[in-house]
């Protein structure tokens, strides 16, 4: 008997210290994000006024659209390599789209387009039984060479008669709908419960009923929608598009997600909020340092040896678990 | 006895066909060119290169780590051994780059093992460091390139260190312990845990070991170009996408080893590269082709089941429900 | 439950952010004002102080980074002009792509920079945000290294007050005299390298080197494109043209070394590579022959560019319109032209703070004028820089 509550009570000072690790694992992006802001804040002096925070606002928008929906190929354990190349080539589209039909036409033509190819990419996972890092990998080769040949000279521009397009309030109430619609499909609906049950192993989750391949492809699917808008608001911002739109997004969406606190191996520790949260500290990470004086050569160190220090604080390590 | 060495010769045949018809198909285009002595060796140099690099990954992607660093590494072991041959001569060469890149390995798979991360997220927290590191290293020390490290990167020197190189690895990969348990790692990680081979010691030894053999990589590269210049924001990652495409050729050619595997798929990249030269179309279409003709490949050896059964499906219909 | 926390915490966050932005909507001009007036006290309208005067300033230089010999020099070149004119030099070096550029330049605005200056070298397109951007802010702006090709984009920048001019080098004099050097020294066949896809910087100067191939009857064979083994790339242009004797590198000058390693090797010894940017060995490529033509030493766009958008600052600008100036390469030929560069203008700055001061700068010379700057710019040589320095020495 006194053996027995001997155990329980180990158990639950385990479990206690557990739990402790796993609060912790989850307040240290938001800690982060927070010394951050007060930082910068004390290094500038003029870090939280209006304008700046607009400016993070803009800066992040595109990212923060990417890497919601990144959230959930990322939760089922693969990543869509394809992402950035995917947004740059919508950019393109619509650009075209909007100089050649009409303005509207673009919206249509970037979401179609992104839609498509995310389509593309999960069919050649599901059907095709392609492995996802090659045909991301490829489908990143061809639509880098195909954005680059409808390009001529280093960018096409918009009509001018778009540029007032991008308000601060339009960007707001799709930046809210969007998150709402996000976060909703993968918090509270079947889609995102069986995409993480499927991260954590696909046989498990398929015995437990869930059409792997169907949701695989699903997850592709919203991903490259995203992409698709993610290229139309590029085309805003930029007015037009670059054969080096998108370039960087990619590595700019893991990079955030895992800010965040989430591992890109996905699984259980998946969340919509590692996006969010993510896109916020990279963002204020780039601005702040610019704004501080540390726009030169120090910016990538600081910015690698910070991203070292948050995966290594907010990272469970599991011996059990297989990580590649 | 009979039957082994007919089955020796098949695959040996098998393993050579995809190179060789590549190269035929080229040659009935071009045959001024590549009916040439001269071109074959010009084509094997480059795949040389490649492979290198390719070898240099293969240990990681055998257990499923892709390391985007490869590249970043390769540029600062390679500043910091021409800035070292500027004291020793070849010999501070060499050295600094095997130490270097002994070093930036081991703290990449340190990272790696000790953090527990999956290896994408390690390689991009290293890129972003090690890429750093090499600009500012580069802007405090003038690097220039001597004539005598060009030796690395023409023949013969290149032939040497590609043979020796292939030696080491071959037997490391098929005829030691590391090997063996790199294969059942890569097969089955559950299984091959439950047989007590300690997993992640096992992929840091394959960040080092991948080091050393991407130091025989950096000294070829150096000498080859005979330069090396800092890369920022990423793009030394562009680097090691052709080569890890090599590798994944050569990992799925089912008929041979991967380490030969390797170099007949590097082969394969640089005739395709020299072969839209010849047929004049623009060179960097390269990985799209490439990438189009691995997503073909594997299309096929992983649906041969689905293939074959929708062939011998016409035979059955009558009696096959399914 | 937590999970639902977490978010709750992360949707108050964004909220938070959000509330504040939208503040902004209907109060932009308070923090920009105060802004103003505790920086730059009653010099805004030119009207009160007619003269102009030197005044402390932030600069802020936007580039695609130092890793690369005219990244590197550019930034330390920009600086000289800032630091003679008594200003703090900022800079963002991640500007690789259009969204970064922009990114870069709101980021340095909201770090109080009263100047700043970029390139389109990731298309021009984002140049109408950038100046929508700058009127906003009042921030006066500049680009080097630039020509707008795009007439809409040229007449929507010409109505902006704050937008000074730019300065660029003659990319297609420079291309067309690079393969007029390069004829001289045996080129006859040649393979035509450009670093990048689309770049109006590379194709101009290619379109030059084409022009004068045409009237010299040299023969263009074939154009490689951003590769990413130029050894590679080049060996395999040269099984495939066998003929081919010269190289034209439109840019990425240090792959130079790459070139002349796949003439060697393909068992030709006469060879002429004429090429565009500084790197590290090209004393040693000049010295043994294997380079033949180089073009570089336009770091001094940043100076100027600063100069530009610093007189306009100042309430002192060359010009009431806006204005372009244009460049000259140094052009080096020989290892003399070399050793010269290297002493006198590779790592300390090519002008004294004091020749800067006297040369550009209406309020530290009154007798500067616009024809004056632009004969001070064009003097640039390597010519120029031996007696300005020999006569010191």
């Amino acid at each position: 008997m006194s053996t027995n509550t001997a155990v329980r009570t180990k158990k639950s000072d385990e479990d206690k210290k557990l739990a402790f690790k796993k609060a912790l694992s989850t307040a240290i992006p938001y800690l982060g994000l927070l010394i951050l802001i007060v930082l910068f804040q004390i290094l500038t002096g003029n870090f939280l006024t209006a304008s700046n925070l607009e400016a993070i606002f803009d800066q992040g928008f595109t990212l923060l659209i990417a890497s919601m929906a990144g959230v959930f190929v990322m939760a089922t354990g693969n990543l869509d390599f394809s992402l950035g190349a995917n947004a740059g080539f919508c950019c393109v589209c619509a650009t075209l789209a909007a100089t050649y039909i009409h303005p509207i036409a673009s919206i249509p033509v970037a979401i179609i387009v992104g839609l498509i190819v995310g389509m593309v990419n999960g069919f050649a996972q599901t059907v095709l039984r392609l492995p996802s890092f090659i045909a991301c990998l490829c489908m990143m080769f061809i639509l880098t060479a195909a954005t680059q040949s409808l390009i001529t000279g280093s960018s096409i521009m918009m009509p001018v008669s778009m540029m007032f397009w991008e308000t601060f309030a339009r960007k707001l109430i799709f930046g809210i709908i969007y998150m709402a619609v996000m976060i909703v499909m993968f918090k509270y609906t079947r889609v995102g419960k069986e995409l993480k049950t499927l991260g954590v192993s696909p046989e498990a989750a398929r015995q437990s009923g869930v059409n792997v391949k169907k949701r695989i492809f699903l997850a592709y699917a919203i991903t490259g929608l995203a992409a698709g808008i993610a290229g139309f608001w590029f085309m805003l911002r930029t007015g037009g598009a670059a054969t080096t739109t998108g370039q960087t997004t990619t590595s700019d969406v893991i990079i955030a997600v895992v800010f965040g606190g989430m591992s890109v191996s996905g699984g259980a520790s998946s969340k919509i909020s590692a996006a969010i949260l993510g896109t916020l500290i990279v963002t204020v990470l780039n601005n702040g340092m610019v704004m501080a004086g540390f726009g030169g050569d120090p910016q990538q160190l600081v910015k690698g040896l910070l991203f070292l220090l948050v995966i290594a604080v907010s990272t469970k390590r599991d011996p059990n678990v297989i990580i590649k | 006895m009979n039957n082994k060495a007919l089955n020796i010769v098949k695959r040996v045949l098998l393993a050579i066909a995809l190179p060789a018809i590549v190269y035929l198909i080229l040659g009935i285009i071009r045959p001024d060119i590549y009916f040439s002595f001269n071109t074959l060796i010009m084509q094997l140099t480059q795949t040389m290169k490649l492979t290198l690099v390719g070898w240099a990954m293969l240990f990681g992607m055998s257990v499923g780590l892709f390391d985007f660093s490869v590249g970043s590494r390769i540029i600062l072991a390679g500043l910091v051994g021409i800035h070292m041959s500027q004291f020793m001569g070849v010999i501070g060469f060499v050295l600094g780059v095997v130490v270097t890149s002994l070093i930036l390995a081991g703290i990449t798979g340190a990272a790696f093992a000790g953090l527990r991360i999956p290896s994408i997220i390690t390689g991009y927290a290293m890129l972003l460091i090690f890429e750093s590191i090499a600009t500012i290293y580069q802007k405090k020390f003038t690097v220039i390139v001597t004539d005598n490290i060009a030796i690395f990167g023409k023949a013969p020197g290149i032939y040497v260190l590609t043979i020796v190189a292939f030696v080491l690895i071959y037997v490391v990969f098929n005829n030691t312990k590391f090997g063996y348990q790199i294969k059942a790692i890569g097969g089955n990680e559950a299984v091959a845990r439950s047989m007590g081979i300690k997993a992640v010691q096992l992929k840091l030894l394959t960040y080092i070991v991948g080091g050393a053999f991407l130091s025989i990589a950096a000294l070829v590269e150096v000498g080859y170009t005979g330069s090396v210049t800092a890369k920022t924001s990423m793009q030394s990652m562009q680097s090691c996408f052709t080569p890890m495409m090599g590798v994944m050729i050569g990992m799925n050619l089912a008929s041979c080893n991967p380490v030969v595997g390797s170099f007949i798929g590097s082969f394969c990249i640089s005739i395709v590269g020299s072969g839209l030269v010849a047929l004049g179309i623009e060179s960097r279409l390269q990985n799209v082709v490439v990438g189009l003709f691995l997503l073909v490949f594997l299309g096929l050896k992983g649906n041969s089941d689905r293939l074959s059964h929708l062939f011998s499906r016409k035979k059955k219909e009558a009696v096959n429900i399914n | 439950m937590k999970k639902l926390l977490a978010l709750l915490l992360a949707l108050a966050m964004v909220f938070c952010l959000v509330a504040c932005g939208g503040g902004n909507d209907e109060e932009p001009e308070t923090p920009d004002d105060s802004q103003g007036e505790t920086e730059d006290p009653g010099t805004d309208d030119g009207g009160e102080t007619p003269a102009g005067e030197q005044k402390p300033f932030k600069y802020g230089f936007i580039s695609w980074g130092t890793a690369d010999e005219h990244g590197r020099t550019l930034a330390a070149a920009t600086q000289w002009a800032v630091e003679a004119a008594g200003g703090e030099f900022v800079m963002d070096g991640s500007a690789v792509s259009a969204e970064q550029t922009i990114a870069a330049a709101e980021n340095l605005i909201q770090g109080g920079c009263d100047i700043i200056s970029f390139c389109t070298y990731a298309g021009e397109a984002s140049v109408p945000q950038i100046s929508k951007l700058c009127q906003e802010n009042e921030v006066y702006w500049t680009m080097w290294d630039t020509t707008i090709a795009d007439e809409s984009i040229q007449e929507m920048i010409n109505q902006d007050p704050y937008f000074v001019g730019t300065a660029n080098e003659d990319q297609y004099s420079a291309g067309y005299d690079t393969m007029q050097k390069m004829a001289e020294a045996g080129a006859t066949d040649v393979i035509v390298v450009k670093y990048g896809v689309n770049i109006p910087t590379c194709d101009d100067r290619c379109e030059g080197a084409y022009d004068a191939a045409e009237e010299l009857g040299i023969n263009m064979l074939y154009e490689i494109v951003a590769p990413e083994d130029y050894k590679a790339a080049m060996q395999n242009a040269l099984v495939a043209y066998p003929e081919a004797n010269a190289a034209f590198l439109a840019g990425s000058g240090t792959q130079s070394t790459a070139v002349s390693a796949a003439f060697e090797e393909a068992g030709k010894s006469d060879y002429v590579i004429g090429a565009f940017d500084y790197f590290d060995s090209m004393g040693e490529m000049l010295q043994d022959g294997s380079l033949k033509v180089i073009n570089g030493g336009h770091m001094v766009t940043g100076t100027f560019t600063a100069v530009m958008g610093i007189n306009a600052f100042f309430g002192t600008p060359l010009s009431e319109e806006k204005y372009s100036i244009v460049i000259p390469y140094l052009t080096l030929t020989s290892y003399e032209d070399y050793e010269l560069y290297i002493e006198y203008a590779s790592e300390g700055a090519a002008y004294t703070s004091e020749e800067l001061q006297q040369n550009c700068f209406p309020v530290f010379n009154p007798d500067v004028t616009l024809e004056s700057f632009q004969e001070f710019v064009s003097n640039w040589s390597i010519e120029d820089i031996a007696a300005r320095k020999g006569a010191e020495a």
